[in-house]
C-alpha cells in the first residue's frame, strides 16, 4: 500500500522528531547468525506467523515481524542453563524442549495456561524473567517459593475477563483470535478479540529479549495446537 | 505537581476520551488528579452530563475572578475533581483566546492547584491556536493520541513542526509521547497505519498501550461515565487505561508515597 508517511522523506520525518523533542529511533543493528556447533541446526523460516487463529476470519489482519532480523536457532538448549555468546558476541539462539503432549489436552484456557507455563519455565532456565508492564518480576527466578507460574496468571486474567462478561454463561470460543506481538525490548502484548467485548490486550514484559524467532518457537506448539 | 497535556493537531483522535478515562485511572491510582477542560466547545462537560456542562468554570474563572476551588466540581472519586470549560458567549470564548494565549493566567491557576494535587490533565481543543499554546509553556509533558488512520499520520510531520517551534520558545517539553487509539482489528488500513506507526516512530515516544476501537467506549459516552464506571464488572478497555495510567506513571515519573501508617495491612 502506498503509506501513509510515505509522503515524507524518513529521514527528514526523523529530523522532525528530533527538532520536536522526541527521543529518535535508534536502528536496531541486525543480529548476526552464530557460528552453529551442529551444521544441520534447523533454522526456523522468517515467515511464521505470530498470530495464532483460533477461528480463522477473512477480515483479520494480523501484524507481523517481517521486519525483525532473521536469525538462525540451535539445537542445544538442554545443557545451557543461560544464554550465552558466541565468541563475536552475538546471542546463540536456542530451541525451547518439546511441548508436553499431556499439557496440550483439556479447555483453551487450561491449554493457554500449560503452555505459557512451558514457554516461560524454558525462558527461566536461561536466566530469564518475566515482568509486568511497570518492569517488575512476575516470576522472580531469586525466590522461587513465591513464583507465580505466568500460566496461572494468563490464566486468572482471561477467566477475569470472562467473569465480566455481560452473559457470565458464555466461556471460550467466545475468542476469535489471538494476535502475539513482541516489540525489540521484549515488551509481549496479547491481543485477543472477545465477541461483546472487542479487543482485548494483555501486555508484559519478556525483561530479556526473546528473538522474533524463538518466539515463533514458542508459538509453533500452540499453533499446532488450534490449527 | 505535574502537568500533563492532551494535545493534538487533528480534531477527533479520541482526546478528551483519553484525558478523561486517564484521569479517572490515575485518581482511582490514588493521584490527586484534576481535569480541567481547555476547550471552547467544553468537551469535558458533554461527556459527563449537562450538569457540568453548564457549571460555572474556566471561563467564569478566567474572564469573571471566580474564585478557582467554588469551580472545581467534585466527582465520586475523591480523588478527582472536573474544572469544566464553564458556559461562553462566542464574544466570551474568542476573549479566551486572549486571556489564556500568553500561559499567564494558566501559570495562576496552576500555582492554586499546586497544594492539593498530585497531576493536573489538561484537555486542549485540537490544532494550536492560542489557548493550547497558553498551556505548552505551562505544562511539564505532553501526550498525543493518533487515531489509527491515514487522515490522522499525514499530519503528523505538522504537528511536529508545532511541537518544535514550541521547544524553541520554551525550557525543553517533555514529550511524553503518542497513545495509538481507535486501533480497529477489523480493518486491514487500521492495522496497516498501527504497523506503519510502530516501524516509523522513535520507540520510546509511542506508548506500548493501544487502545481499541470500541463500542464500549460509545456507551460510556451515552451514560456520561468514564469506562470504569460503565458496570460493575470492569470492561475489558477500562483496562487498558489502567496499563496506561501506569504506563503515564512511569513516563511522568509520578512517585508513589509510602503508606503513612506503618501498620498497614490487609487484616489486624
Amino acid at each position: 500500500m502506498k503509506t501513509s508517511l510515505s509522503w515524507i522523506e524518513p529521514n527528514k520525518l526523523q529530523q522532525l522528531f528530533a527538532h520536536a523533542g522526541c527521543a529518535t529511533r535508534v536502528p536496531t543493528p541486525p543480529v548476526q547468525p552464530p557460528p552453529s556447533p551442529i551444521p544441520s541446526a534447523p533454522v526456523l523460516s522468517s515467515s511464521v506467523s505470530s498470530t495464532i487463529s483460533l477461528r480463522p476470519t477473512q477480515d483479520s489482519h494480523p501484524l507481523s515481524f517481517s521486519d525483525f532480523p532473521q536469525v538462525e536457532v540451535s539445537n542445544d538448549h538442554l545443557s545451557q542453563p543461560s544464554l550465552p555468546s558466541s565468541p563475536t558476541g552475538a546471542l546463540q539462539l536456542l530451541r525451547p524442549p518439546p511441548f508436553p503432549e499431556e499439557s496440550r489436552k483439556g479447555p483453551l484456557e487450561v491449554v493457554l495456561g500449560n503452555y505459557l507455563d512451558w514457554a516461560l519455565t524454558w525462558k527461566e532456565g536461561r536466566g530469564g524473567y518475566i515482568a509486568n508492564h511497570e518492569g517488575l518480576p512476575i516470576v522472580n527466578n531469586n525466590i522461587p517459593d513465591s513464583m507465580i507460574p505466568m500460566g496461572s496468571y494468563l490464566t486468572s486474567q482471561l477467566n477475569s475477563f470472562r467473569e465480566q462478561f455481560i452473559e457470565p454463561d458464555i466461556v471460550f470460543p467466545m475468542i476469535d483470535q489471538i494476535i502475539f506481538q513482541m516489540d525489540a525490548e521484549g515488551y509481549l502484548t496479547m491481543t485477543w478479540l472477545q465477541t461483546g467485548q472487542g479487543l482485548v490486550t494483555l501486555g508484559l514484559w519478556l525483561a530479556e529479549i526473546l528473538t522474533p524467532h524463538e518466539f515463533d518457537a514458542l508459538c509453533d506448539p500452540l499453533r499446532s495446537i488450534l490449527e | 505537581m505535574k502537568t500533563l497535556l492532551i494535545s493534538s493537531e487533528k480534531g477527533g483522535v479520541g482526546r478528551t476520551t483519553i484525558a478523561l478515562n486517564l484521569a479517572y485511572a490515575l485518581a482511582k491510582r490514588g493521584w490527586r488528579t484534576s481535569l480541567v477542560d481547555l476547550d471552547p466547545q467544553g468537551g469535558v462537560g458533554r461527556l459527563l452530563s449537562p450538569k457540568v456542562m453548564q457549571a460555572p468554570g474556566l471561563c467564569q474563572y478566567a474572564l469573571e475572578g471566580h474564585p478557582l476551588p467554588t469551580l472545581m466540581y467534585a466527582t465520586r472519586l475523591k480523588s478527582l475533581q472536573v474544572l469544566p470549560f464553564g458556559p461562553s458567549t462566542p464574544q466570551e470564548r474568542a476573549s479566551m483566546s486572549v486571556a489564556l494565549g500568553d500561559g499567564a493566567l494558566l501559570k495562576q491557576l496552576l500555582d492554586e492547584l499546586e497544594t492539593s494535587n498530585d497531576i493536573v490533565i489538561f484537555d486542549a481543543p485540537s490544532g494550536f491556536g492560542p489557548i493550547v499554546q497558553g498551556a505548552y509553556w505551562n505544562v511539564d509533558s505532553v501526550i498525543s493520541p493518533l487515531r489509527a488512520d491515514p487522515l490522522t499520520l499525514r499530519g503528523i510531520p505538522q504537528f511536529l513542526e508545532q511541537l518544535a517551534w514550541i521547544q524553541e520558545q520554551r525550557e525543553p517539553l517533555d514529550i511524553a509521547g503518542f497513545i495509538i487509539n481507535m486501533w480497529d482489528i477489523q480493518d486491514p488500513t487500521s492495522a496497516e497505519v498501527v504497523q506503519e506507526i510502530q516501524q516509523s516512530f522513535p520507540e520510546p515516544t509511542l506508548f506500548r498501550t493501544m487502545l481499541p476501537l470500541d463500542r464500549q467506549v460509545m456507551k460510556a459516552a451515552a451514560k456520561g461515565v468514564p469506562l470504569g464506571l460503565l458496570s460493575r464488572n470492569l470492561v475489558p478497555t477500562a483496562s487498558l487505561f489502567d496499563q496506561l495510567a501506569m504506563e503515564c506513571e512511569s513516563k511522568l515519573s509520578l512517585i508513589e508515597k509510602e503508606p503513612e501508617d506503618e501498620n498497614f495491612a490487609l487484616v489486624d
